[in-house]
């Protein structure tokens, strides 16, 4: 097992690098210097000279290999390095202020999805063509169907026209007014997380419906168990694997799903400030936000393979 | 057969489903939290209320007055607020608060775009003016009641000369900075020297600079910006009297004096270091950075910046040590950042009572989704009309290739359809479509006028013809291909989406369009700046914000240069000739004459940049329950928001 998982673990690091290598030689060949977005705050005129000091200054006249070495370096000591429009800002004071927001936002949907989804599937596995399982599978395809962003506006306008009511705006830390932070934190969570929930509610049935047929299911009944012993131990622990690989790989879109559903909901995390950035030109704060989403979901998928290790012994000592 | 316990174990399931569901959306939909609880609402005091009250209602009576104008000043100073726009005023009734001023409470505002600039200095967007504006004073202001007066805001008081060439200032006594420090009059020298300095940007900020002496310095060109004759600019006699010398007598100086640009900064904290504009977190004079602000910033304003969140809001608090008693009347103000790919949360906002009001006249909506929110919300939330808007134009980017012809430019001007425009964008509430706005010519005369005139009338379809001829006269006759840059703010866009189309069809001009986040393509229209540079950009759909209604503010923000909306600083000598002659000009009669003489010129298009649309009326959405509002004039002042309070 320990060798499993230091494999998987090293593994990180070629992933890393290739995520950082491309998202490095990505933003240089966008178009739009950070230099002149600098200078023309403002509505200031400037001259040829000054751009040239000011790109010396940001160090965006060197080669871009210089760049990245400094960069990588920077990265390895735990330094983001600092904000260009921010004006020399640390990369990991923006990042850090907002990270735990968008974490907050994509665990709460990754939870509402699983909540929902698992019962949901397994209840329609076990009454095939009832209505139940009519219903899940109607919520399921619509789930699929409507995009995250359009969820999101979805239920800002029914919530809004049907209800008038819509969650209190801003941003309420968890620890300090935990009651005004689910109230702000739900909804999102629930527009974004609502395709992982039809998505895995989707699977735990069709998972559920093979094991519901195999032998050990039928000799788990015939030994007398319980119906809730059987389905649960035999059936769903067997059915988990799938749905748990599905979950983690969601989670992975959640946090990137993120960008569109702080937008909509007014969410102070690191997709608005990415939103931001790109416009700027701010290259070290745009490289952390996606190093950092980038390092996250190798992350979820380490813990994940090593989830699998601890549920399917094949798979450990593999 | 199933087994009876599987029954059991669905209902189950589903119950605990049900409960989980229940549970949560409960948790969600729990009400919403009270944004001025009772208990911190507190009544005022029967002596605070009635000085409360007094600023409130009449704060003529209680505020600093003006002090008469001397007879011979009064004789020959031209009036300066010509007259009232086209477009038909709203009639709005404000309603009258319930009781005296009540203290406390939050109010939660929208904005309809990210903050530019924390620093007035070159600070030409009102998103930026509408935030830093709560944090300091001006020498003057707008009267929060009779918006159209003006009264002291850090002066008590001020005397002109009887020549009218010399403004002074008596400042109030025991006024502050939030660091201790005493405010005075060599914080306004600080301040208003970077202002009128002509090494700086005029921005909005900057003015009055056209009318006082200007300021000389040591050797602009290479780069030593040390004034030379600054004393005779402005002065201070003492720690509590400033005086301002004017090159003629004028009374347009005051009102860009008392616009919410004209900010008094910390005069020692700008003083701190030689160069101030050197953008470093750590120089403590940076006053361009929110976060700056908050960790060092030193503030007079009524309200003092908490937090700042690039892109999602600010939150200021309430200043308690301000020096104007009794102000501010709420405790804390929200603003939320809506920008213009978020005008359906904003509406939704709105119609779930979410916020109070808009923080400016400009929030993106078109004036029919301001008249369907009020109808929506049962007139819970009134428009307040701004009739003296916004100057909204095509700029052209002149250093750029294709508009270098001036057959070119004339083209566009008689092919753009004003009025398909103005319906389809801007549900017909324009006001004239004059250059100048109404203030040279009515906008009946202009409405007959070629490029102006209706597309579907015989004098239409010949500008239509003109202007393929003047392409094919500029080597063009099948067109070119243009990029349109935009912001996403207000109905830049649709604008934009429409004039692309009108010139695609009348010159076969195509094109895509960019859009950008506010601060974005302010940031790209300033590349054209550079001496030598073209800039990022080619041709746009803007808007210059009436910032006083008068001809000077229109030749200031688009035909001057250096102008906030003149980003290739365009100009041409003429237009400097006539904007001289008419400021100076005391003949209201005589001086419409020049600017007749140069609206023509304008429109003719022999050399311009700005092909006008129209003056655009504006709205300011305001909760009932929010009293102390005042519609302003223009769009460019009241931001303060210290005489605010929340009736609930």
């Amino acid at each position: 097992m320990r060798q499993y998982a230091l494999k998987r673990v090293a593994l990180i690091i070629p992933t890393v690098l290739l995520v950082s290598i491309i998202v490095f030689t990505v933003m240089r060949l966008l178009p739009g210097d950070p230099a002149l977005v600098i200078l023309s705050e403002g509505d200031a005129s400037f001259t040829q000279e000054e751009l040239e000091d000011l790109r010396r200054q940001l160090g965006t006249d060197r080669p871009i290999v210089i760049q990245y070495v400094d960069w990588i370096g920077g990265l390895l000591r735990g330094d983001l390095g600092t904000s260009i429009w921010r004006s020399g800002r640390p990369v990991t004071k923006l990042v850090g202020d907002r990270i735990f927001r968008t974490l907050e936002l994509a665990v709460l949907a990754i939870i509402i999805a699983v909540v929902f989804a698992v019962p949901l599937g397994v209840i329609s596995a076990i009454k095939p063509d009832s209505v139940i399982d009519y219903f899940s599978r109607v919520i399921a395809l619509v789930g699929i169907s409507i995009p995250t962003f359009f969820a999101g506006l979805l239920v800002v306008l029914v919530l809004s026209r049907g209800f008038g009511w819509l969650p209190p705006l801003g941003y309420a830390d968890l620890w300090d007014d935990p009651w005004k932070n689910i109230q702000q934190m739900f909804l999102p969570a629930l527009a974004l997380g609502f395709y992982d929930m039809a998505f895995i509610a989707r699977v735990t049935r069709s998972s559920m419906m093979e094991i519901i047929r195999e032998d050990y299911m039928r000799t788990a009944r015939a030994k007398g168990l319980a119906e809730r012993i059987v389905l649960v131990r035999h059936g769903l622990k067997n059915a988990v694997l799938p749905i748990l690989t599905i979950s983690g790989w969601q989670f992975g879109r959640l946090f990137g799903g993120t960008v569109i559903i702080e937008s909509i909901f007014k969410v102070p995390g690191i997709g608005t400030l990415l939103i931001e950035t790109v416009f700027q030109r701010d290259f070290p704060t745009i490289q952390a936000i996606i190093i950092v989403i980038a390092v996250s979901i190798v992350i979820i998928n380490l813990l994940v393979d090593l989830l699998y290790g601890l549920l399917d012994p094949r798979i450990r000592y593999a | 057969m199933k087994p009876s316990i599987l029954g059991r174990l669905s209902l189950r399931t589903l119950l605990l489903a049900a409960g989980v569901v229940a549970l949560m959306v409960g948790v969600a939909c729990g009400g919403a939290e009270e944004t001025a609880p009772a208990a911190q609402e507190q009544q005022a005091p029967a002596a605070q209320e009635q000085q409360a009250a007094a600023a409130t209602e009449a704060p003529a009576a209680m505020g600093p007055t003006n002090t008469p104008i001397p007879e011979a000043m009064a004789a020959t100073a031209r009036p300066t607020n010509t007259p009232a726009p086209t477009a038909t005023p709203r009639v709005v009734a404000t309603p009258t608060p319930s009781a005296g001023p009540i203290y406390g409470g939050t109010l939660l505002m929208s904005a309809y775009a990210d903050t530019k600039d924390w620093d007035p200095l070159g600070s030409s967007s009102l998103s930026s003016v509408i935030s830093y504006s709560q944090l300091y004073n001006q020498i003057v202001q707008y009267d929060p009641v009779d918006t159209n007066a003006i009264t002291g805001d850090l002066a008590e008081s001020w005397d002109v000369s009887d020549d009218g060439l010399t403004y002074t200032f008596h400042l109030r006594d025991n006024m502050q900075w939030t660091d201790g420090t005493e405010i005075t009059s060599a914080d306004i020298i600080s301040t208003h020297s970077r202002y009128a300095n002509p090494c700086n940007s005029t921005g909005r900020s900057g003015l009055w600079r056209n009318y006082t002496v200007k300021m000389e310095v040591a050797d602009k060109a290479g780069g030593d910006c040390t004034p030379t004759n600054q004393d005779a600019v402005l002065r201070a006699i003492d720690d509590k009297t400033v005086e301002f010398n004017l090159q003629f007598a004028s009374g347009a100086f005051i009102k860009f004096l008392a616009i919410d640009y004209a900010k008094v900064l910390p005069g020692h904290q700008l003083d701190s270091d030689p160069n101030c504009a050197v953008r470093d977190a750590a120089n403590p004079c940076f006053l361009n950075l929110g976060e700056n602000i908050i960790e060092r910033g030193t503030t007079s304003g009524p309200f003092i910046l908490e937090e700042y969140q690039v892109g999602d809001f600010y939150k200021v608090n309430k200043n308690q040590d301000y020096f104007k008693d009794g102000l501010p009347f709420v405790d804390r103000i929200e603003h939320y950042i809506f920008p213009g790919t978020a005008k359906d949360r904003l509406i939704a906002q709105f119609e779930a009572g979410g916020l109070d009001m808009a923080n400016g006249g400009f929030t993106n909506l078109s004036p029919t989704q301001y008249f369907d929110l009020e109808k929506s919300t049962n007139g819970e939330y009134v428009a307040h009309p701004i009739a003296a808007g916004t100057n909204w134009g095509l700029m052209l980017n002149v250093k750029k290739p294709q508009f270098q012809s001036h057959q070119v430019r004339q083209a566009i001007n008689l092919a753009v359809d004003r009025q398909e425009i103005d319906e389809r964008v801007f549900d017909n509430s324009g006001g004239s479509y004059c250059p100048l706005m109404g203030l040279a010519h009515a906008n009946e005369v202009c409405m007959d006028w070629p490029g102006i005139r209706a597309k579907d009338t015989p004098g239409g379809q010949e500008d239509l013809a003109r202007a393929k001829e003047l392409m094919a006269e500029a080597g063009v006759a099948d067109g070119f291909e243009v990029k349109y840059t935009v912001r996403q703010v207000g109905n830049y866009p649709d604008q934009c989406q429409i004039v692309k189309q009108q010139l695609q069809d009348a010159l076969g001009i195509t094109g895509d369009i960019e859009t950008l986040p506010s601060a974005a393509g302010y940031a790209k229209y300033g590349t054209s700046r550079a001496e030598g540079s073209s800039g990022d950009w080619e041709i746009s759909c803007q808007g210059e914000g009436m910032v006083v209604f008068d001809a000077d503010a229109v030749y200031g923000g688009v035909y001057r240069k250096g102008g906030t909306r003149n980003y290739t600083d365009w100009s041409s000598a003429l237009v400097d000739d006539w904007f001289e002659s008419q400021k100076v000009e005391l003949d209201p009669d005589a001086r419409r004459e020049i600017n007749k003489e140069a609206e023509l010129w304008l429109h003719s298009f022999e050399d311009n940049h700005w092909v006008t649309m129209q003056l655009g009326q504006l709205f300011w959405l305001v909760h009932r329950d929010v009293k102390g509002f005042n519609a302003p004039s223009t769009v460019q002042y009241q931001f303060k928001h210290e005489d605010l309070w929340l009736d609930r």
